[in-house]
């Protein structure tokens, strides 16, 4: 019983981790109903932009503040040179646009920092504590916390400020929105870029437990996708809930099922989203589609 | 002139089967090499287009589906000792199959939702191949004999690897082009285009969607078998979800409604790398990377789609020629003529209209 909620504490650590990835690609999903596949990869190139402040000298609790800052501004930047064009086009066109993103965030990454893996220091203390016999690493607490703290923010900035207003009608409807005198350009372009420090901080806090090269976030996020299949689009609690759950099954089933062990973990990901998108479309939590003939 | 206008399009695919197949004879055996890989990902892009051009849906397996054709073809050639050759009638229906499987589901997604599907499968790919390392060889890959002529005819692997090549390739250049041209390529643009019309005309467009899913799947089966020809290596990360991505650049360059531009494309593919890689290996990617966006920006018919359009415009230029109106569109086209390329013909920016 022990060695199951133990798998059950590991699993919720890494599926935090993937709840935030999940979280980024809500957002952009709930603005532009568009799921933005160079998120990862975004991210990636922020975890090495943190990992190039400490190989300066910064200290990693200085660089991980300061990185969520540059994904915010880089975020905004992509969404405002590269998205901003194409945003009345098909979702085809949209779709391919982010894909060479994704090809373009990977590429640079190995052009900048080459391909050989490299070793971010972790935020937290590399210590255990143990409740009842089941050990909490206090960096997977850490994680828990910090990102506790994020949704918790984030909540509030949707719900208590008026950007967060203007933001939520902007996702509702771009045009009233724009006739209220809301600038829904900016807000999208905020959107792109609250998603993208999230990714960063996704990265900053996923790196020490992977080694960080080019291809560390499309793994994570495959999960991330299954959080979000899992829990619905456009639902952020649904983003979290579905990261956690893929986190705990990933880990249990890579210790409960033989076939499966630690290297095939990520056919669990790919069953939950075939499985999630043939009986039920649009997640746990997510809204219905309709579409007008 | 009508005739040779009629005439021209049968003609060109053998002259350039032919062209290929004397290559060897006039070309070091590195550019026989390349023209080979150009052939492997020509086929792989013409899964590609027969999937997002015709029916209008993007996968990310299509790297993952090239690998399974590669380890069908050396799994038999190393465990069952099967000729090479033979191994691409093993690959294609394996990859039809698999097709089948993803597709089932994928029929009843759209564009997110099935961009996360096989972009799971994509992922999923290597660490199954390093799982089943009994049959695969695992992490290291595996080695597999390439296809060799009978040695008292002095032919070089190079060259009979080209020329074996060639018969699958010809053969899926066919069956896409039957496709494309036939009641199915029209009804997969109609299924594409009228997405919840479709069935109101009486077309079931899962069963078109399925169906797509399965031959491009088969067609980059083939491309694998090809690849495992022709590197005579095969490991589980040369197939990665950047691949599929890189095939989707080289088919949307060389134009997603074309069977010729899978041809350009493979060109694309596999000269960018050899002329980048002397500066940097991730050039490629980048260079990919921001023609896709660009493309996109620009000429939503890709290359092939450019060119469709020049043609359309000369053809209707010639025809109304006669009546004397070729002066008037003539003059109603922007200066440069009729058959600038740089104005995109408005139909083809749909994909629909290049498969009449």
């Amino acid at each position: 019983m022990t060695l199951f909620i133990q798998q059950v504490v590991d699993g919720i650590a890494s599926g935090v981790i993937y709840a935030a990835l999940a979280l980024a690609l809500v957002l952009i999903y709930r603005s532009m109903t568009l799921v933005n596949v160079a998120q990862g990869e975004m991210a990636m190139f922020s975890t090495y932009i943190a990992w190039q402040l400490t190989a300066w000298g910064l200290p990693i609790a200085l660089a991980a503040p300061l990185v969520v800052g540059i994904s915010l501004l880089g975020g905004m930047a992509v969404e405002r040179v590269v998205i901003r064009p194409v945003q009345h086009r098909s979702v085809l066109d949209v779709l391919v646009v982010t894909l060479g993103l994704l090809l373009i965030f990977n590429s640079a990454a190995g052009a900048i920092w080459g391909t050989t893996a490299k070793r971010l220091p972790s935020l937290f203390p590399d210590d255990t504590v143990a409740i009842g016999g089941v050990t909490f690493g206090l960096e997977t607490l850490g994680i828990v916390a910090v990102l506790l703290v994020v949704c918790g923010a984030l909540a509030a900035l949707f719900r208590f400020t008026s950007i967060g207003l203007a933001m939520r009608a902007t996702t509702s409807n771009r045009e009233s929105a724009r006739l209220c005198g809301i600038p829904a350009h900016r807000m999208l372009m905020l959107g792109w870029g609250l998603a993208a420090a999230l990714g960063g901080l996704a990265g900053v806090l996923i790196a020490p437990r992977v080694f960080l090269d080019p291809n560390m976030m499309l793994g994570v996020l495959v999960y991330a996708f299954a959080a979000t299949a899992l829990g619905g689009f456009d639902s952020p609690l649904g983003a979290v809930i579905g990261g956690v759950i893929v986190g705990v099954v990933e880990n249990l089933a890579g210790v409960y099922v033989g076939f499966i062990g630690t290297d095939l973990k990520v056919l669990v990901p790919l069953i939950l989203i075939v499985g999630v998108l043939l009986v039920r479309p649009r997640g746990l939590l997510g809204s219905p589609r309709v579409a007008r003939v | 002139m009508t005739s040779i206008a009629r005439i021209l399009p049968r003609l060109s695919p053998l002259a350039v089967l032919a062209a290929l197949a004397a290559a060897p004879f006039f070309v070091g055996r590195f550019q026989t090499f390349q023209l080979a890989t150009i052939l492997i990902w020509a086929v792989a892009i013409l899964g590609v287009n027969m999937l997002t051009g015709f029916s209008g849906q993007i996968t990310l397996a299509s790297g993952a589906f090239v690998g399974i054709g590669a380890y069908v073809t050396s799994v038999l050639a190393v465990h069952a000792g099967v000729d090479p050759l033979l191994t691409v009638l093993v690959a294609a229906p394996a990859g039809f199959a698999c097709g089948v499987a993803v597709g089932v589901p994928a029929a009843r997604l759209r564009g997110i939702q099935l961009i996360i599907l096989t972009a799971v499968v994509a992922v999923a790919f290597a660490p199954v191949v390093k799982r089943l390392d009994a049959l695969t060889g695992g992490a290291p890959g595996l080695a597999v004999p390439r296809p060799a002529a009978p040695a008292a005819w002095g032919v070089s692997v190079d060259a009979w690897v080209l020329w074996l090549s060639l018969i699958p390739a010809a053969a899926v250049w066919y069956v896409g082009a039957q496709i494309a041209r036939g009641r199915i390529g029209r009804t997969l643009v109609a299924v594409k285009e009228l997405d919840l019309a479709a069935p109101a005309l009486g077309f079931d467009p899962s069963r078109y969607r399925i169906f797509t899913f399965a031959i491009s799947s088969s067609f980059c089966a083939v491309a694998g078998s090809m690849y495992a020809w022709s590197y005579g290596f095969v490991a589980p990360d040369a197939f990665p979800l950047t691949l599929s991505i890189t095939l989707l650049a080289c088919a949307v360059i060389g134009g997603l409604t074309s069977v010729w531009g899978a041809l350009a494309g493979g060109a694309v593919l596999t000269l960018t790398p050899y002329f980048l890689g002397e500066v940097s290996a991730s050039l490629t990617g980048l260079l990919f990377g921001a023609a896709l966006i660009l493309l996109v920006y620009v000429m939503p018919g890709g290359v092939a789609g450019v060119l469709a359009a020049a043609r359309s415009r000369l053809l209707a230029a010639r025809r109304s020629g006669r009546a004397g109106g070729l002066r008037v569109r003539g003059s109603a086209a922007p200066e440069g003529g009729p058959n600038r390329v740089s104005t995109v013909d408005p139909e083809t920016q749909t994909g629909g209209s290049d498969v009449r």
